[in-house]
């Protein structure tokens, strides 16, 4: 059986999933200064939108993935005006009972749009090529690859090397990791923090969008449940990574992933339990080093 | 002769209300009164279900099937009410509380409220898996000593309100205590506390078991009003359900948690009745209606009335973090 490097490479593939997710909840936690538990269905959504475009409409899968990008993050867009606006300077608590109450609202409306059934998205099965087949001694390092799978670490990478440049060369990069800094004194200097927010709920909400479209593709079948599913999988790679901290939470999303795509090895231990082992890393961390890998930096 | 039509079903709402009136005071002994986050409601409701239905079970086959007595022991044909599975829920339920409350109590509200609901997902994870215990997916039969009488849900329903009741008077004792007022010290600022020599660590643990072990009890309540459950009845979804009923009913508030409980019901069971209103309305729309409904009040009552109809408006909109 080809399972050490395999179990390595589903890692990396499951890492580039949430990596998306991450990130957008990193920025959301660090300049809103809240954790969105709406987060999953952000990911949901943006799997369902895939699934409108590419079943409903025959679209192309990456036209699909596209209006999952900007229909999610309009949402975002949308969320902040109507509902955040209202909350700019209430208490986390508060922002945490609204994003659960949000999060309970958005899955009874995916649930009335698309019912409670599984659905599939019926891509082409491949086999995957063997890239590499042989071994050493006990480790047997033959490994599969779907071009799926190459297309989700590529587009997340792609993604994930946006937002950086967002971050580091526009205006509104900068102020926004102003603001995650200082949010006093990001409003002295005269950033509009308002827009900011705006702006953080927009690029979140899109990149979780397009995160459900990768999910959708790797996993083939969507239910209304699969983004609540791994949303505390996507917490345990932010504080991993460092609440906050984008780049944090990238080397996070993957140290998670491939941390629980390995645990299947561990003897004795079944592999429903492999989210449960993220649970433990994430608490783990909080207790033991609760700024992160990135320690409070970007 | 049993009951039947409307009488029955709202011997079955007054019943629901009252469990949900239970697992409130638990959770506000947590949340209202110390400030703990706590997301993991219905995993201690499980493990009270779970334990007492075990314990319960006459040579079944899952683990623990000891036959234990559930409600009442009976000495020569005479029913002596020691209501033994129950306690055991309780006490369970209260060791599990012990064990995740060592590494989680610590943690920053925001943190505990995330940890806490890593450690439900992970308890259902072991409800759903672990079979030679739970009997898995399937489920698990209650032997339940209330099926022989004449009265099944009536019964249970004065079984039930008098556990509230019980829960209730032992809430209001604590919160009116030294020891409630040293919660409330630390829910308004446990920095305070502490310099003022509390110790609370032990204190938010104390407030976090006794909780616990409240929604254990709702728990093994649940397994009687069920007859058969199965590790869906427990998702962490239904925790919501609880919080809010302690946010409508006011946090802080025992009656408050009573009436939120009561709000709950008609939220749940509004739905059902406009589909007899509405023909078009299928039953699983009722329901996904159902949670539409329960995520729009919460947005809407920390939106405009943080403090639900009895709560303490600082406990929700004062920074103490």
């Amino acid at each position: 059986m080809a399972l050490e490097l395999q179990l390595v490479v589903n890692g990396i593939v499951f890492g580039s999933i949430i990596l998306l997710a991450s990130i957008g909840l990193s920025l959301l936690y660090g300049i809103g200064d809240f954790a969105n538990f709406a987060h999953g269905e952000f990911l949901t959504l943006g799997a369902f939108i895939t699934f409108a475009g590419y079943v409903t409409f025959g679209l192309p899968i990456y036209v699909a993935g596209l209006m999952a990008f900007l229909f999610v993050g309009a949402l975002g867009v949308l969320i902040d005006r109507i509902l955040m606006t209202r909350h700019r300077d209430s208490t986390p608590i508060i922002l945490l009972i609204l994003t659960i109450g949000l999060a309970l609202f958005l899955r009874a409306v995916i649930r009335l749009q698309w019912g409670d059934n599984q659905r599939t998205l019926g891509m082409p099965l491949e086999r995957g090529t063997e890239l590499l087949q042989g071994s050493v001694g006990w480790i047997d390092y033959g490994i599969r690859i779907t071009s799926t799978d190459i297309a989700i670490v590529f587009l997340a990478l792609v993604l994930a090397t946006g937002t950086h440049l967002f971050l580091t060369r526009t205006r509104m990069g900068i102020a926004m990791r102003a603001m995650s800094d200082n949010k006093s004194l990001a409003k002295v200097a005269g950033i509009d923090t308002d827009t900011v927010m705006t702006v953080t709920w927009a690029l979140s909400g899109a990149l979780a969008g397009t995160g459900g479209m990768l999910l959708a593709m790797q996993t083939g079948v969507l239910f209304p449940r699969m983004g609540f599913n791994i949303v505390l999988v996507v917490f345990a790679a932010v504080i991993l990574g460092g609440i906050g901290s984008p780049y944090g939470a990238m080397i996070g999303a993957y140290i998670i992933g491939i941390a629980q795509e390995v645990s299947v090895m561990i003897p004795g231990i079944s592999a429903e339990y492999r989210y449960a082992f993220a649970f433990l890393i994430m608490i783990a961390v909080l207790l033991y080093k609760p700024q992160g890998l990135a320690g409070g930096r970007w | 002769m049993a009951l039947s039509g409307p009488a029955a079903f709202l011997v079955s709402m007054l019943t629901l209300g009252g469990i949900y009136a239970i697992l409130a005071i638990g959770l506000n002994i947590q949340w209202g009164q110390t400030g703990l986050f706590n997301i993991s409601v219905a995993a201690f409701w499980g493990i009270g279900a779970y334990t007492a239905a075990l314990v319960s079970k006459v040579g079944g086959e899952t683990a623990f099937s000891w036959g234990l007595p559930f409600l009442w022991v009976d000495v020569v044909g005479f029913p002596i009410p020691i209501p033994v599975a129950v306690i055991l829920a309780a006490i369970v339920s209260g060791v599990v509380a012990v064990l995740i409350g060592i590494p989680t109590l610590r943690l920053r509200t925001d943190y505990l409220a995330i940890a806490s609901l890593g450690l439900a997902e992970t308890i259902r994870l072991i409800f759903l898996n672990e079979g030679w215990l739970t009997g898995g997916g399937t489920g698990s039969t209650v032997s339940n000593p209330l099926v022989d009488l004449q009265y099944t849900n009536l019964t249970l329903l004065v079984i039930t309100l008098v556990v509230l009741g019980i829960v209730y008077w032992l809430a209001e004792t604590g919160v009116q205590s030294p020891w409630g007022r040293a919660l409330e010290a630390i829910r308004d600022d446990e920095e305070v506390a502490q310099a003022l020599g509390k110790n609370t660590f032990s204190l938010k643990m104390q407030a976090f078991v006794i909780g616990s072990m409240i929604m254990g009890v709702a728990g093994a309540l649940t397994a009687l009003r069920l007859n058969y459950i199965t590790p869906f009845e427990f998702i962490p979804e239904f925790t919501f359900y609880v919080w809010i009923a302690v946010i409508v009913g006011g946090s802080g508030s025992n009656r408050g948690a009573i009436i939120g409980a009561g709000f709950l019901m008609v939220l749940l069971e509004g739905p059902r009745f406009l589909s007899d209103f509405l023909p078009g309305l299928s039953g699983s729309v009722a329901a996904d209606l159902r949670f539409l409904l329960i995520g729009l009040v919460l947005m809407l009552v920390v939106t405009y009335r943080p403090q639900g109809f009895l709560g303490d408006k600082q406990l929700m909109t004062e920074d103490n973090t």
